[in-house]
C-alpha cells in the first residue's frame, strides 16, 4: 500500500460521498481502456461479476453451463444460483492446468447455454478455440487482470469476462470485482442486475484504492513475471516436480500464482506439512476439484481424471511481486529438500 | 465523517489485512452490543442480511410486507420460496411460516405476536430501538444511513445456528480446517453448500468500529412523501433540483388511510420544506 493510495482513499472519505459515483465511472473506464472493451461494470467480487455474466447471457432454469472443475467454487456457485447446471469439464493435466477444449467440446448439448474458461493463475485458456464451439463464452478472468495470450488480451474475448480483485489477487482491494464485455446488450443487463434483486454494487472508497493500485499494476505483473521465470530455472533441477505451462506463456500471464504439480500424488500433504512446519512458508491449494465438494460431488457428480489428478498432486508455492530472491531460494531449498 | 473515521481506514489500508481479519471481528462484536443481540454477522450489504436471514430460517412460505418488502419478497423468490403479501396492520397470512417485518422508511413498524420465526428488516432503522423482536436482523450501512460504510450490512440474531449458517453462507459456503483426512489432504477446505461472496471486508469493518463509537440519535435517511401522482411528483422535483424517486409498494393497500399509499421517496438530507414547495406549486 502507498502513500498515494491512502491519499486517494482520504480524499474521498473526507468528501463523504461513499456511494458509486465518480470514482466508480472512472475506474470502469480505465480498466475498459485497459482491456480494449467498450464496457466494464465495476461489481462487489468476482462471484459478484459471475453471476451477473451468466445472467447477462440469459442462464436460467433448465440450462447447462459447462465449467472447468479446477477452479474456485464460486465459477459453479453462481450458475446453480441462476437456476442453471454446472457441467464440469476436464483440465488438460499437470502441464497446463486449464481446461480441455475437446472435454468442453464433447459435454455440449442442446441445454448448454454458456462455457466458462478459467484463465488459472494468469495463465489464459485456449479461448480462440473456446469461442469456436457455439455457446456463449464466459471468461472468469479472476486470476488475470493483465494477461494475454496469441495477442488478444486475457477478459477481451468472449461474451463477458468476470476480474476479481479480492484481498490475495493481482491487483486487490479487499473485497471488490468486475464484468467487462464489447457487448451494449450484456453492459446494460448486468448494470440493471447489479441493484437488481442483490445488491451487487462496489463503493467510491474501493472505485479510489483500485485506480491508484492500478497504475502500478503493469510493473507488479513484470516482477512476477520475472520471479516466475526464475523459479522454473530453479526448480528444472528439482526431481519429482512438473512445472506446468511454457516459458513462452509465462512473458503474457499475470503470474497470480507460483503452481507446481508433484510426480507422485502422496507427497502433497506432507511436503505442504514439511514446508510449513520446518520452515515456516505457507503454500496453497488451488484447487480441491469443486465436483468433489460435498455440495457438488452428488448432484452433479463428474468423472475427471486430470482434474482429480491435479487436485491431489498441486501445490502452490509463494509468489508476490515484492519477493525477494533470498525468499525464493528458501522456497526452492525447503520444496527440495521435502521431497 | 470524523478524521478518526478516516484513520481508522487508512490504519486497516496500512496493515495489509484487508479481508476476513480481525477489525471485522471487532466490528461484530461491538455491533452486536450495540443492538443488545448475541451475534452480529457482518455482510456486503443490507440486502445481503436480507437474503441470508430469509436462507438461515429456510421457510417455503414467507410473509412479506407490501410497503417496504421489495428486497425481502425479491429474496425469498430468489431462494425459491413462495411470497405472501401481507399488509399491516391486518393480521399476517396464517399459513406463512415466517413472517418479515420492514421498520420502513424510518418508522417502527408494529412486530405481530406470532408463533413462527420474524425477520426484522432494520436496513432503515438504525437508533430506533429495534431489532430484538424476532430472531433475525437485517442492518444496513450504505451511504446515507446512520452509520455509512458505502455498501456494507449486518445480520443480528440470539440464535447461533442462525447465526452460523449466515457466516458459512456468507463466504462460499467454505469450512475451513481438515477434510476428509483419508484423502491425505491437509489445509484444505469443504464446500457443503451453494454459497455467495457476501463478506464484508477490513476497511469497512474498521470505518464501522469508528462510527459506531460515535453515533448518536437516528435520523430518518429516507424521506416518504404520499402523492397522488408519482410520476408527476418526481417530475416537478426533478424540476425544482431535488433528487426523487417514485415508490409503488408490491400491492395495492386496502387498509391505508389515504385512498392512495403511492409515495415519492428523497435522497438523504432532501430539505422537506423544499419539496412541499416544488409539489405545491
Amino acid at each position: 500500500m502507498e502513500e498515494e493510495d491512502l491519499e486517494a482513499v482520504a480524499a474521498v472519505l473526507r468528501s463523504g460521498r461513499l456511494r458509486a459515483g465518480e470514482q466508480v465511472a472512472l475506474f470502469e473506464r480505465e480498466f475498459a481502456a485497459h482491456l480494449g472493451v467498450a464496457h466494464a461494470v465495476a461489481v462487489s467480487s468476482g462471484t459478484s461479476a459471475l453471476q451477473l455474466a451468466y445472467q447477462a447471457v440469459g442462464v436460467g432454469p433448465g440450462d447447462e453451463v459447462i465449467v472447468p472443475s479446477i477452479t474456485f467454487a464460486a465459477s459453479a456457485a453462481t450458475v446453480v444460483h441462476l437456476g442453471g447446471t454446472p457441467v464440469f469439464a476436464d483440465v488438460c493435466g499437470p502441464h497446463d492446468i486449464g481446461v480441455s477444449v475437446d472435454d468442453v467440446a464433447a459435454r455440449i448439448t442442446p441445454r448448454t447455454k454458456a462455457i466458462c474458461a478459467v484463465h488459472y493463475g494468469g495463465y489464459p485458456a485456449d479461448v480462440a478455440r473456446l469461442g469456436e464451439l457455439g455457446p456463449a463464452l464466459i471468461e472468469d478472468a479472476a486470476h488475470s487482470p493483465d494477461a494475454s495470450r496469441g495477442g488478444r488480451m486475457a477478459g477481451a474475448c468472449g461474451a463477458a469476462s468476470c476480474f476479481s480483485f479480492f484481498s490475495n489477487k493481482v491487483l486487490a482491494v479487499g473485497e471488490g470485482g468486475l464484468l467487462a464485455t464489447d457487448d451494449d446488450d450484456v453492459a446494460e443487463r448486468a448494470r440493471g442486475e447489479r441493484s437488481g434483486a442483490y445488491n451487487l454494487r462496489t463503493d467510491e472508497p474501493r472505485a479510489a484504492l483500485l485506480r491508484s493500485r492500478m497504475a502500478r499494476m503493469a510493473d507488479d505483473v513484470a516482477a512476477r513475471r520475472a520471479l516466475t521465470a526464475r523459479y522454473r530455472s530453479l526448480l528444472a533441477d528439482v526431481p519429482g516436480v512438473i512445472v506446468p505451462y511454457t516459458d513462452a506463456e509465462v512473458a503474457t500471464s499475470s503470474c497470480y500464482v507460483m503452481p507446481i504439480v508433484l510426480s507422485d500424488a502422496a507427497r502433497q500433504a506432507p511436503v505442504r506439512a514439511q514446508l510449513r512446519e520446518r520452515h515456516g512458508i505457507q503454500t496453497s491449494l488451488l484447487y480441491p476439484a469443486v465436483h468433489e465438494f460435498t455440495a457438488y460431488r452428488e448432484r452433479f457428480a463428474a468423472s475427471l481424471p486430470q482434474a482429480e489428478r491435479v487436485a491431489r498432486s498441486q501445490v502452490t508455492l509463494p509468489l508476490f511481486g515484492f519477493m525477494t530472491h533470498e525468499q525464493q531460494d528458501r522456497v526452492v531449498a525447503a520444496l527440495a529438500e521435502a521431497l | 465523517m470524523r478524521e478518526s473515521d478516516v484513520e481508522a481506514v487508512l490504519d486497516a489500508l496500512r496493515s495489509g489485512w484487508l479481508t476476513m481479519g480481525p477489525r471485522i471481528q471487532a466490528f461484530e462484536a461491538q455491533f452486536a452490543a450495540h443492538v443488545g443481540a448475541a451475534h452480529a454477522v457482518a455482510v456486503s450489504s443490507g440486502t445481503a442480511a436480507v437474503h441470508l436471514a430469509v436462507r438461515a430460517v429456510a421457510a417455503s412460505r414467507v410473509a412479506v410486507p407490501a410497503l417496504g418488502g421489495d428486497a425481502a419478497a425479491a429474496a425469498v423468490r430468489a431462494f425459491g420460496g413462495e411470497v405472501l403479501l401481507w399488509d399491516p396492520p391486518a393480521d399476517p397470512p396464517p399459513d406463512a411460516e415466517a413472517l418479515v417485518v420492514a421498520h420502513a422508511f424510518g418508522t417502527r413498524a408494529q412486530v405481530p405476536a406470532v408463533e413462527v420465526p420474524v425477520v426484522e428488516d432494520c436496513r432503515a432503522a438504525l437508533g430506533l430501538g429495534v431489532g430484538r423482536a424476532g430472531v433475525a436482523a437485517c442492518w444496513s450501512f450504505a451511504d446515507g444511513r446512520p452509520l455509512a460504510m458505502g455498501e456494507g450490512g449486518c445480520l443480528t440474531t440470539d440464535d447461533e445456528a442462525i447465526a452460523a449458517r449466515v457466516r458459512l453462507l456468507r463466504q462460499h459456503a467454505m469450512t475451513s480446517g481438515t477434510w476428509d483426512r483419508h484423502r491425505g489432504h491437509s489445509d484444505s477446505y469443504d464446500v457443503v453448500d451453494i454459497g455467495f461472496n457476501f463478506r464484508l471486508d477490513e476497511p469497512r469493518a474498521a470505518l464501522g468500529s469508528s462510527q459506531l463509537a460515535h453515533l448518536t440519535e437516528a435520523r430518518s435517511t429516507v424521506e416518504a412523501i404520499r402523492v397522488d401522482d408519482v410520476d408527476a411528483a418526481v417530475e416537478a422535483l426533478r424540476e425544482a433540483g431535488i433528487g426523487a424517486r417514485g415508490y409503488t409498494p408490491l400491492a395495492p393497500l386496502p387498509h391505508a388511510a389515504e385512498a392512495a399509499a403511492r409515495l415519492v421517496l428523497l435522497e438523504p438530507g432532501a430539505d422537506r420544506e423544499a419539496v412541499a414547495r416544488a409539489l405545491c406549486a
